[in-house]
């Protein structure tokens, strides 16, 4: 009878997933990077939108982070660094979920600029948030999936597929 | 005493679980990898846009004239609205708006611009001249611009300078609607 720790274990550790996850993940990191590494002028406005980031810190977190998100997604893609990886997308998809959080709760009407720079996509709601919990969901389980300890679980498990 | 080892125990037991759980995530390590991808990304983005999009955006007169949106001194501004030729604009919150805005100017609010619009729409031709303005440094009146112009609208300027600069210069200002 299997420990249900090992159990959690195998199921977060299982290779198919994790290379579903780590495919899924880096190509829609690097979808979502592509609009807005070709324009950055509104990247920087929506990010703008959020009002949290002072005016300095606008131009290079719109420079900066489709960017990370390209370079990170082809990185995955190829299979390099998962763990970290996974690390990155979880806190950057967690701090996009703060920034919204923060401006719904504020009332701001924002895009999310997170896929699309176009003005006449929809504004994000509380109900729209689902999305971002489940990429999320998605994220962390490609980080903690690939941890040394869920790598040794055995058969099926992540091992050699860690980093390190 | 017993309490105490059993306090403790259970100290020691949650400093080995968090050892091994960073032991196992690593985070030192991938904190130094991420730090290396967003470096390559920051120095990548850097020369992309100095070589790709600094360069046009600094050649583009023409796409600048033809622009329906211009910038506008504050002195130009205030001669306009006294002379009844240009609205202004105030794009920022209502809270903010009504504690002072620039004397005569209507709130479009960036946050609220859906729910403020119609009512605007109603009362400010397409064909009139409209003068956006915040803060210095921010980009609502930015953002409304460019909604007006999707809704329409030919002739807007934005002015940089804020109420603070406004009540400098010794022009009117209005708050909670009376004139000071």
């Amino acid at each position: 009878m299997m420990q249900p720790r090992h159990l959690i274990h195998r199921i977060l550790g299982n290779r198919t997933v994790l290379i579903i996850l780590r495919v899924a993940l880096a190509g829609i990191f690097i979808y979502a990077s592509w609009e807005k590494i070709l324009k950055p002028d509104d990247f920087a406005r929506i990010i703008n939108g959020y009002r949290i980031l002072p005016q300095p810190m606008v131009s290079l977190v719109a420079i900066c982070l489709p960017w990370t998100e390209l370079i990170a997604g082809v990185v995955l893609l190829v299979g390099i660094w998962p763990r970290a990886i996974g690390l990155l997308f979880s806190g950057l998809t967690a701090v996009f979920i703060l920034g919204l959080v923060q401006a719904l709760a504020r009332g701001i009407d924002i895009q999310c600029g997170c896929f699309s720079l176009d003005p006449a996509a929809a504004a994000r709601s509380w109900a729209s948030l689902w999305q971002e919990f489940l990429l999320l969901a998605g994220c962390l389980w490609l980080w903690i999936g690939h941890w040394h300890k869920l790598a040794e679980v055995g058969p099926g498990g992540a091992q050699g597929a860690s980093d390190g | 005493m017993d309490l105490l080892n059993k306090d403790q125990n259970r100290n020691n037991n949650l400093t080995t679980t968090i050892t091994q759980w960073l032991r196992q995530a690593d985070l030192v390590a991938d904190i130094g990898r991420i730090v290396a991808v967003v470096l390559l990304a920051l120095g990548l983005g850097l020369i992309y846009n100095a070589v790709f999009i600094w360069p046009v955006q600094q050649n583009a007169p023409v796409a600048d004239q033809s622009s329906t949106i211009n910038k506008i001194t504050m002195r130009r501004a205030y001669q306009l609205a006294q002379q009844h030729e240009a609205i202004i604009v105030d794009t920022q919150e209502p809270e903010v708006y009504a504690q002072e805005h620039i004397a005569g100017a209507m709130n479009l609010p960036f946050g609220e611009f859906e729910a403020y619009y119609p009512d605007f729409a109603t009362q400010v031709k397409t064909t009139e001249t409209l003068i956006l303005y915040c803060e210095p440094g921010c980009m609502s009146k930015d953002v409304v611009a460019d909604e007006l112009i999707a809704r329409g609208y030919q002739n807007i300027s934005l002015m940089d300078e804020g109420i603070e600069e406004w009540r400098g210069a010794g022009y009117s200002i209005a708050s909670n609607g009376g004139r000071e």
